[in-house]
């Protein structure tokens, strides 16, 4: 739907970060769009980016300034500190995987570490949901060194050959590649396909055989996290992905139509492996739907007498989902202290 | 969604890739996130799980592809002690399963499915997408 100067997009259903991909892959298109987008949620734009290298960028930049809404983000190469969002402008010489990669990894730190690409960045976050998990530092030597006990310890009870790794499972649309891509050392790998059913009014990409991607322990060895595809007919992948693992970090998608239903599935799925490892349940979207709330989750769980804890994340950021690792990691020392 | 006019379309081309090739035991037509649209069997193979698994192969063979800075992934043979399994790609959306439990016919089943996959993304319908 694109006019003179505004091409519009409706972004319904997708969240601020997405759009903001969005806006990147506009960008690679820059110069055979108009100059100033507005990406719009429900009707309402929700962002205009203002391409500052035109005159009507330029303008509609200086119109949006002071207001909350539409985010007005600035398109340029130039250093912008009042800008609450800037894109910089691609270089000749980059890729489209190149600047993407840049621009995931940024999209994925925007919220905990500091932004260290100029691709992308943002001044402000603003404050983080009241559910959410409780805080924990960036990933310090203290949990690698846990991790890395851990994971010795696995060595020793599975093989020395056996592969380390820990599985990010659960619904579809929950967040499993983005808190994969957030934590990640290196650049994840990304098995993406364009959905073909209903999925596609969620996003735009899903994962159709795995994530992948690393954290590096303190004795140097890695930590391979893997995630799984949601999709209820991809379930022999988890099985395959699951082999051998240390443990499970559980997404449940607070939007989703009946989450409580969806973990049930999940829960059926990964029982056998959760019983001889551990879990934890981060939900997710809850500042767009708060219902069911932790605590029924937490009843639920409780109910159906799984010991798995519970927390809102937002997997966008960092050290959330390292809370997430961290209370895992409790979950595992109890469990290896138990047996021994 | 996946039209009743483009399945059919795709399994017409099934339909012609069985007539040029005698050792094709089973060929399918998935979508990229893993969704049967067409099949024609000779045998008795679970196309449905078949076209899931294609499709997370392809993708991861097109993960790997992207890694090395080989371009695109075309193909993946999967030689097994009972037959051959071939997956192309149509185009972004669609892959081609195609299975043979002749195991000398690899250059046959290998040249045929590539045209088949050619032919299919050449005559698509203008408006197909996954």
């Amino acid at each position: 739907m694109a006019t003179d100067n505004v091409l519009s997009l409706n972004t319904i259903g997708l969240e601020k970060q997405e759009a903001l991909l969005l806006s990147c892959l506009l960008t690679i298109h820059a110069d055979k769009l108009s100059k100033v987008w507005e990406l719009t949620g429900e009707g309402v734009p929700h962002a205009i980016l203002c391409d500052l290298s035109s005159p009507e960028g330029q303008q509609a930049w200086q119109e949006a300034q002071g207001r909350m809404q539409p985010i007005p983000i600035a398109y340029t190469a130039e250093p912008m500190p009042s800008a609450q969002w800037r894109l910089a402008k691609p270089v000749e010489s980059s890729s489209l995987i190149e600047l993407m990669q840049k621009v995931t990894s940024c999209v994925g730190e925007q919220a905990g570490a500091p932004v260290s690409s100029p691709v992308v960045s943002r001044s402000e976050e603003p404050a983080s949901t009241s559910n959410a998990a409780p805080s924990a530092s960036p990933i310090d030597s203290s949990l690698r060194d846990r991790l890395t006990v851990l994971a010795e310890q696995h060595q020793a009870t599975e093989s020395a050959a056996a592969e380390i790794k820990l599985i990010f499972g659960g619904s579809t649309g929950a967040g499993k590649s983005t808190a994969l891509r957030t934590i990640s050392d290196v650049s994840p790998i990304l098995t993406e396909a364009r959905p073909s059913d209903m999925v596609r009014r969620m996003k735009s990409e899903t994962t159709v055989a795995m994530d992948y991607g690393e954290l590096t322990l303190s004795n140097g060895k890695k930590l391979r996290l893997y995630g799984t595809p949601g999709q209820v007919r991809f379930e022999f992948m988890s099985e395959i992905l699951c082999k051998g693992a240390m443990g499970l970090v559980l997404l449940a998608n607070n939007v989703g139509a009946n989450p409580l239903h969806e973990l049930t599935y999940y829960l059926r799925l990964h029982g056998d492996f959760i019983k001889r490892t551990a879990a934890v349940l981060g939900i997710t979207h809850m500042d767009q739907k708060s219902s069911p709330t932790l605590e029924e989750f937490e009843r639920y769980l409780a109910r159906e007498k799984w010991n798995i804890p519970v927390f809102s994340v937002d997997v966008r950021n960092r050290e959330q989902v390292l809370s997430l690792i961290e209370t895992l990691v409790v979950q595992l020392e109890e469990k290896g202290h138990r047996k021994s | 969604m996946i039209s009743q006019s483009l399945k059919t379309y795709f399994f017409s081309q099934l339909q012609t890739l069985f007539k040029n090739c005698d050792v094709v035991d089973a060929a399918m037509v998935s979508t990229l996130d893993g969704r049967l649209c067409a099949e024609k069997q000779r045998a008795d193979y679970p196309s449905e799980r078949a076209a899931v698994m294609g499709s997370s192969l392809m993708a991861l063979g097109d993960a790997i592809a992207r890694e090395l800075s080989l371009g695109l992934c075309d193909v993946i043979i999967s030689e097994n002690e009972k037959g051959l399994v071939l997956f192309n790609h149509i185009n972004d959306d669609f892959v081609l399963i195609c299975v043979t439990s002749t195991k000398s016919g690899l250059g046959s089943i290998l040249s045929w499915a590539r045209v088949t996959a050619e032919e299919t993304k050449k005559n698509m319908p203008k408006d197909a997408s996954a």
